[in-house]
């Protein structure tokens, strides 16, 4: 039986998935977490697994993009941007210690997607309001002009989108 | 007259001063494609950076911008579930990178 690649996906980057699935001419096929277990082919014999953003799936001696445990790691926000700045990558000032943030700041969650729990905080007042815990984060208000998302992979660029606002 | 009275109530049912959830970063806007020759290298060379530091093979990173701050360009985070709306492009063009790397895993 020939080996395939499968990209693994859960919640809402499901259809992401198919979507990219849909241009891959059938060489790679989805697997997916409906919040229970993973729908698994019958011959499913993997030669490559595409994780798209999910940890949830055990494996061993197979050959993955972007490892479980480098997933785990991007899920946390703060640490990441530490990480980055650690290796001189600029990012905007961020505190874990939230009372050492200077006002005014947006709070967040350190695991976050789609705009969920984003506050910005400009006093004392306005924080105490806001029921934060453990592992919440502060970061610098940035004067933005432009917001970009750039696709990488391997080392190569894949794509670069410019937010309109 | 009538437009005007259903948008004040609009307005005033969604109003509350409690809540101080302000996402101007995090919008409806759709993302825009940019050609190559708008790519700036300078941004390339900070997203690559950034991707082999994070440890993953492929990542979505945003970028942000300005004219005022110490910093005119920063990384604003990674991710590894990447998002791309309803784009048709972008999922084209990973297919791609995908199929390089299935042809080298699989069919090398």
């Amino acid at each position: 039986m020939s080996k395939s690649a499968y990209i693994l996906a859960d919640g809402l980057s499901i259809n992401h998935a198919k979507s990219i699935i849909s241009f891959t001419k059938g060489k790679c096929s989805l697997i997916y977490f409906d919040g229970y277990s993973w729908k698994l082919p019958l011959d499913f014999n993997p030669g490559l697994l595409i994780n798209w953003g999910t940890a949830k799936f055990k494996y061993s001696n197979i050959p993955v993009l972007n490892k479980r445990h480098f997933i785990l790691l991007s899920y946390n926000k703060p640490f990441m941007r530490l990480l980055l700045k650690n290796n001189n990558i600029p990012v905007p000032d961020t505190f874990i210690n939230i009372p050492d943030a200077p006002f005014p700041y947006i709070l967040r969650s350190n695991t976050h997607y789609s705009g969920k729990n984003f506050f910005v905080v400009n006093n004392k007042s306005e924080l105490d309001k806001i029921k934060y815990n453990y592992g919440w984060y502060a970061s610098e208000i940035y004067p933005k002009n432009a917001e970009y998302r750039v696709h990488v992979g391997s080392g190569n660029i894949i794509a670069i989108s410019k937010k309109k606002f | 007259m009538l437009v005007l009275v259903i948008l004040l109530l609009f307005q005033k049912k969604n109003f509350n001063p409690d809540n101080l959830r302000a996402n101007f970063s995090v919008n409806k806007s759709p993302w825009t494609i940019l050609y190559e020759k708008d790519w700036d290298p300078e941004m390339i060379k900070l997203a690559i950076k950034t991707q082999e530091i994070s440890g993953l093979d492929f990542a979505g990173i945003d970028i942000m911008t300005s004219s005022s701050h110490k910093n005119p360009m920063v990384i604003c985070e990674i991710n590894s579930k990447v998002g791309f709306g309803n784009n048709l492009i972008v999922p084209q063009l990973y297919a791609n990178y995908f199929l390089s790397k299935i042809k080298h895993y699989i069919n090398e």
